[in-house]
């Protein structure tokens, strides 16, 4: 194949503090906004949509009014971090973090897990690491990690609303801010393909931002490629996260605020999101050998994927 | 006299002893496989055959009536000693379909004939002059379903057909006529689909035979929710089977005991235009299955219900015996019958609900979008065999107010009758979708009749017509009257279709004739369809299509006394395809006009009406001068500005004004109106205004406040409000409690009145997980039905969710979690109620919470009811269901079936779930490099 890896333009952590919620809700996708309060279909089709049409455009200019009254006021903050790493894959299903691009010595060791189910002729058993040129390939191959929230704040407001016996305020400001660090997500997936690796420098609308069609991932561990929670610590870590965004992570490895979004980028034109489904015992012992984990706790962890 | 004029006479004169149970009485002879065979009595007939019969019988009672007459016949005697007027043969299960289970089918006929003989022996042996007594041929339910699957994956699955029900209850009547029973009895109804079958078959035994005898019909209500197993609540059930010819009586038997009956009885009663029955169990079984309730507790129960007029007929079904008889008999010796209630004739259809048109009803939606000719993503669907997407068009349809839905499986490339059927069987297993009737559209015999023999409900046949002439015609009419249907007749004869006001006017008034005089179709169930045509096409033949279609439905509701009117309108606008306001504004204004003409109902799409005040001026006026063929240059003028709409995108005129109207309302109804719209900038000065209208601030709460909640919890139930609107609601609802909080403090000091909520709720987001939008709006919509919502927030260990349900004595406890780890908080949770000994139900709800998970992972925890809730929309009627003294046992019985289900499918799915060897997986992973 002809790829060949981007050599990033900056190694650097990148902090972005207070950023422009005006310049991110260009980036709102609004559809799981809908979906949030049972309103079932796509924007902006919904708006027009025989049943809930009306409702939709109601419940949509009242969140667009409580967008611009959030943006004029400052309140809410969003903040973001993120830095691209040479890494390499190693042993099929992990992935070395370099700490410099001279790739001597090793930063942390990232874990994944592969499809186990019977795929049909040439379906491949996805793992995203995959997605990175092995070690023995000699290639210098690249990933990226990413923390962003727009929920700085958030919940003072609502508590406001709720104090003034507004609960629909309230639970509007929570879903916005949650489209919010989604977009500042995307704002910043943007931002690092065009400038700070720039792999990709295309210009894209809105709607194929939506679409995801550009080049490259950015899956969330928890999420359906890498379902396991526990790799966010160390993502918070390699970006010290909480440090640069006042991001912190609860002993479930939920984020907080909730309006928070964290996930690795691959840049692989080949990548692409995909679901690990169940997994059997056997790569549970192979995984938690692997994290240095005891099987037990693994199994706790990864309780949902579980083919036992 | 007939027995029918008979009995009738009697009815009228005194209330009727039915026997009490053939099955308990058998139990206490305590028989063994020797005694089932018939060893010791060499005699009898089919001796050897059963002495040798391969298959085990014990436990086939029905098999008695050979091989051991005496018993059978001796217990006949002692119900009639006790006082029945009326015994049961011994043939629950004498159809050749039930009889299979012993191998025993061909022996069905001789079965039913025996057993009549021998019923019929004991009532000659006790019948008086003044005490005749009555052999009834019971008829039971069968063991195979025609409306439900066997199978829970397979919902469309039956395991048995139409025809083979039919068919095995042909063969069963034979045998009990030929025994000269003087009544048939159709009796623990389950599923309408299979009662409809035996009616089908009563039908077609009277036709050969040339005669009738008096039929009983007697449905069960399987639990407290009303319904019977098939879905079906009393009056809808009612609704699907009163077309039986020579209907007796109509009743409930089984299942419950007396006191549970006593409100569906009484539904009954008050809606059956023929004597009732009811035969209750002796109460509901005990932990062994036994029955307990002793005969003077249900004689006194039953005593009541016949002082309040429910029936006519009465006696015992499952754990009674000749004393519960005796008592009951006595009991009722001197009350008076129940008597008919006068009902006025109309169009009474039902899916799992009753469908009642009466003269105020509005007119009637009939949705069409689930027509393979009507819709082009539909026929895809079907065409390759989509039908979960299929099954949704129908639900969006229901959701979106079709009272009725249309089904139109017509189409060259399609096994329409299969496909028909398929779907129909699909439909039966969604109660969203079954609860309304179905219209079966076809305009192949074979189709609309593969589409009958799958409703339970009473459903309309479209349609017929006299183009193939009478003969052809009233054929067909006899056919679906003996299905119990109503039936659409187009306006369509042997010279074609009726295009003229005359040509419309002769032909339905020849059919409505042919119809009630020569086949007694009932009026209220001919609904004609007098064609409406394309207008505005261009020639100018057509331009009086839709004055003609309005002067008949004028004329067929003057001179047809009875029948209805309905069209399909879409047809109408065919010339502005493409072109939606013109479209829309033509559908409008022709239903305002027709609907004052009388039209009742059409095949229309919700989406496509406006309200008619609503339409701009200069384009309403443009439309009615083409509906009504006002002028010449009606057509080309509306052409012209259908393309100007189409240049301008939309119309200036379009805005709606919406006026402050309500503002001049009573209190009370601002009050509510600004509840139900969600509008809260008046709410403080309206409360204050309302507290003093009615003189307190609970008053207002209780009042205008909880009607105006309800209504909402209502519309929201109905899916006709959304989610975001009922928040807004309960934002008004909140401000107005928060104003008149104070004043209420003040009653309260003054006068001790409090307002108690329906029940108290801990909610709370699990230890370590943030998310909390879904658990907010669930704490919302709850607190806005009247419950108190005590939120913890998020982030909430276990043991702080515990205390706080104990601190507030709490009725009910929601976790909510978005993130995976969160599922085993919940597990946890669980756990930890079943430590400290709290059985308060456990509501789990969130982004990746389940129903299986709940059921597999959480349920089994805990001994208390753990209920998997997956929107906001479901969370009230769970609650309300476990918070009910009255319906918590049957609503958690049944979550407890379905989660014991769940998790032997998940057993099943999770044996044949089979992983590749990681090895084997990383071999065959993605090679980029």
């Amino acid at each position: 194949m002809s790829y060949s890896p981007t050599i990033p333009t900056t190694f650097d952590i990148c902090v972005f503090e207070d950023i422009s919620l005006q310049e991110i809700s260009a980036y709102i996708d609004w559809s799981p906004f809908f979906l949030s309060w049972e309103l079932k279909g796509k924007y902006p089709a919904i708006l027009h949509d025989e049943i809930y049409g009306k409702e939709a455009q109601q419940l949509f200019d009242d969140a667009q009014h409580l967008l611009s009254q959030l943006i004029e006021s400052k309140r809410l903050k969003a903040n973001a971090v993120c830095r691209i790493f040479p890494v390499n894959s190693i042993n099929d299903d992990d992935i070395e973090i370099y700490t410099d691009n001279s790739r001597k010595s090793v930063l942390t060791k990232l874990h994944f897990l592969r499809q186990q189910n019977q795929k049909a002729s040439n379906q491949p058993n996805f793992c995203l690491a995959d997605f990175i040129a092995p070690k023995q390939s000699n290639i210098n191959d690249y990933m990226g990690a990413f923390v962003v929230s727009a929920g700085h704040h958030c919940d003072e407001i609502c508590k406001e609303y709720e104090l003034a016996h507004d609960d629909y305020s309230s639970i509007l400001v929570k879903a916005i801010a949650d489209r919010l660090a989604e977009a500042a997500a995307e704002w910043l997936h943007d931002k690092v393909r065009k400038e700070l690796w720039g792999y990709d420098k295309n210009e894209l609308d809105t709607e194929q931002l939506i679409e995801e069609s550009y080049q490259g991932i950015r899956p969330a561990p928890g999420y359906p490629a890498c379902p396991d929670h526990t790799e966010k610590s160390t993502l918070f870590s390699l970006l010290q996260a909480t440090e640069h965004t006042g991001i912190t992570l609860t002993e479930s490895y939920a984020m907080m605020p909730a309006a928070s979004v964290s996930g690795w980028y691959f840049a692989h034109p080949a990548a692409k999101y995909f679901t690990i489904g169940k997994i059997s015992k056997e790569q549970v012992i192979s995984y938690a050998q692997r994290k240095n984990m005891s099987v037990e706790e693994c199994e706790k962890w990864l309780g949902p994927v579980l083919a036992y | 006299m007939t027995s029918f004029e008979q009995l009738t006479q009697l009815l009228q004169k005194r209330i009727l002893i039915i026997d009490g149970a053939m099955g308990t009485m058998i139990q206490q002879h305590s028989l063994e496989e020797s005694d089932f065979r018939g060893e010791q009595s060499p005699d009898l007939a089919y001796h050897s055959l059963l002495c040798n019969h391969h298959h085990d019988i014990r436990g086939n009672n029905d098999v008695l009536v050979l091989s051991q007459p005496k018993i059978i016949q001796d217990i006949h005697r002692e119900y009639l000693a006790a006082g029945a007027d009326i015994i049961e043969t011994n043939t629950f299960s004498s159809t050749s379909i039930a009889q299979a289970d012993y191998g025993l089918e061909s022996l069905a006929y001789s079965l039913n004939k025996q057993a009549a003989i021998l019923a019929k022996q004991a009532c000659a042996e006790y019948s008086t002059t003044d005490k005749p007594r009555f052999a009834a041929g019971a008829i039971g339910p069968m063991n195979k379903s025609l409306s439900l699957s066997p199978d829970v994956n397979n919902p469309g699955y039956r395991a048995t057909t139409w025809k083979e029900v039919v068919d095995s209850y042909i063969e069963q009547l034979h045998g009990l006529l030929d025994g000269n029973i003087d009544i048939i009895l159709i009796e623990t109804i389950f599923d309408t689909l299979n009662c409809k079958a035996a009616i089908y078959a009563v039908n077609t035994v009277f036709e050969e035979r040339g005669i009738s005898v008096p039929v009983m019909l007697s449905g069960t209500i399987v639990d407290m929710s009303g319904r019977t197993l098939s879905g079906q609540t009393t009056e809808a059930f009612w609704n699907s089977v009163k077309h039986c010819p020579n209907l007796l009586s109509i009743g409930l038997n089984c299942a419950l005991g007396a006191q549970q009956m006593r409100p569906f009885l009484e539904e009954l009663s008050r809606i059956a235009t023929c004597f009732v029955s009811v035969y209750p169990n002796a109460g509901l079984p005990n932990e062994m299955g036994g029955y307990d309730e002793s005969p003077e507790s249900m004689a006194s129960e039953l005593k009541e219900f016949g002082e309040s007029g429910f029936f006519n007929l009465v006696g015992g079904c499952c754990g009674t015996t000749p004393q519960h008889i005796k008592a009951i008999a006595d009991s009722v010796h001197s009350i008076i019958p129940r008597s008919i209630p006068e009902r006025t004739p109309l169009l009474r259809l039902a899916g799992m609900e009753p469908f009642e048109y009466r003269p105020d009803t509005n007119f009637v939606n009939i949705g069409e979008r689930t027509n393979v000719t009507g819709s082009t993503k539909f026929a895809k669907m079907i065409r390759e065999n989509k039908y979960d997407e299929a099954l949704s068009i129908a639900r969006q349809q229901v959701e979106a107010g079709a009272q009725i839905i249309d089904i139109n499986m017509d189409e060259g490339m399609l096994d329409s009758e299969n496909a028909m059927r398929v779907f129909l069987n699909l439909i039966a297993s969604e109660p969203d979708i079954a609860r309304v009737p179905i219209m079966i559209d076809s305009s192949k015999w074979s189709v609309i009749e593969a589409g009958l023999q799958c409703v339970q409900g009473k459903s309309i046949v479209n349609s017929i017509s006299m183009k193939e002439g009478e003969e052809q015609f009233l054929y067909l009419a006899k056919q679906i009257k003996k299905y119990g249907a109503a039936v659409i007749v187009m306006a369509f004869d042997e010279q074609g279709q009726a295009d003229t006001y005359q040509r419309k006017i002769e032909i339905c008034s020849r059919a409505y004739t042919l119809l009630t005089e020569h086949v007694h179709f009932p009026a209220e169930d001919i609904i004609f369809d007098p064609n409406i045509f394309a207008i505005a096409t261009g020639i100018i033949e057509h331009n009086n299509y839709v004055v003609d279609f309005i002067r008949a439905t004028e004329y067929i509701k003057q001179n047809l006394p009875g029948a209805k009117v309905s069209g399909g309108i879409s047809n109408l606008s065919f010339s502005f395809r493409g072109n939606e306001p013109v479209r829309r504004a033509m559908h409008t204004a022709f239903l305002y006009h027709a609907i004052k003409a009388g039209m009742d109902m059409g095949i229309v799409n919700a989406g496509q009406i406006y309200i008619y005040d609503e339409i701009p001026k200069d384009l309403l006026l443009l439309v009615e001068d083409v509906i009504l063929n006002r002028n010449d240059q009606a057509t080309e003028r509306l052409i012209d500005y259908a393309e100007q709409i189409k240049l301008t995108g939309t119309s200036k005129d379009t805005q709606s004004i919406q006026s402050d109207l309500w503002r001049s309302l009573p209190i009370e109804e601002r009050l509510k109106h600004a509840l139900v719209k969600g509008i809260d900038a008046f709410i403080d000065q309206d409360s204050e205004e309302a507290r003093i209208t009615l003189a307190s601030p609970l008053a207002v709460i209780e009042g205008p406040l909880m009607d105006g909640m309800n209504l909402v919890g209502e519309l929201f139930g109905a899916g006709k409000m959304f989610l975001p609107q009922v928040v807004k609601s309960a934002r008004v609802m909140k401000k107005s409690v928060a104003y008149l909080t104070p004043f209420m403090e003040e009653e309260k000091a003054a006068s001790g009145l409090v307002s108690k909520p329906n029940g108290t709720i801990i909610m709370a987001t699990v230890k370590g997980d943030v998310h909390d939008i879904g658990k907010n709006i669930v704490g919302v919509v709850l607190g806005c039905n009247n419950y108190e919502v005590i939120d913890l927030g998020v982030m909430v260990p276990a043991d702080k969710i515990l205390d706080a349900a104990l601190l507030h004595n709490a009725d009910i406890i929601g976790l909510s979690g978005l993130i995976t780890p969160s599922l085993d908080e919940m597990v946890h949770v669980a756990k930890e109620m079943e430590r400290r000994n709290i059985r308060i139900p456990l509501l789990i709800g969130g982004a990746t919470t389940s129903r299986v998970h709940t059921a597999v992972k959480i349920s089994p925890q805990s001994s208390g009811i753990i209920v998997h809730v997956l929107d906001a929309s479901r969370a009230v009627p769970v609650a309300g269901n476990l918070i009910s003294q009255e319906h918590n046992p049957s609503f958690t019985k049944e979550i407890q079936t379905e989660y014991e289900q769940v998790r032997k499918d998940y057993e099943f799915r999770t044996q044949a779930k089979n992983t590749i060897s990681l090895e084997k997986a990383r071999n065959n992973k993605l090679q980029l490099w």
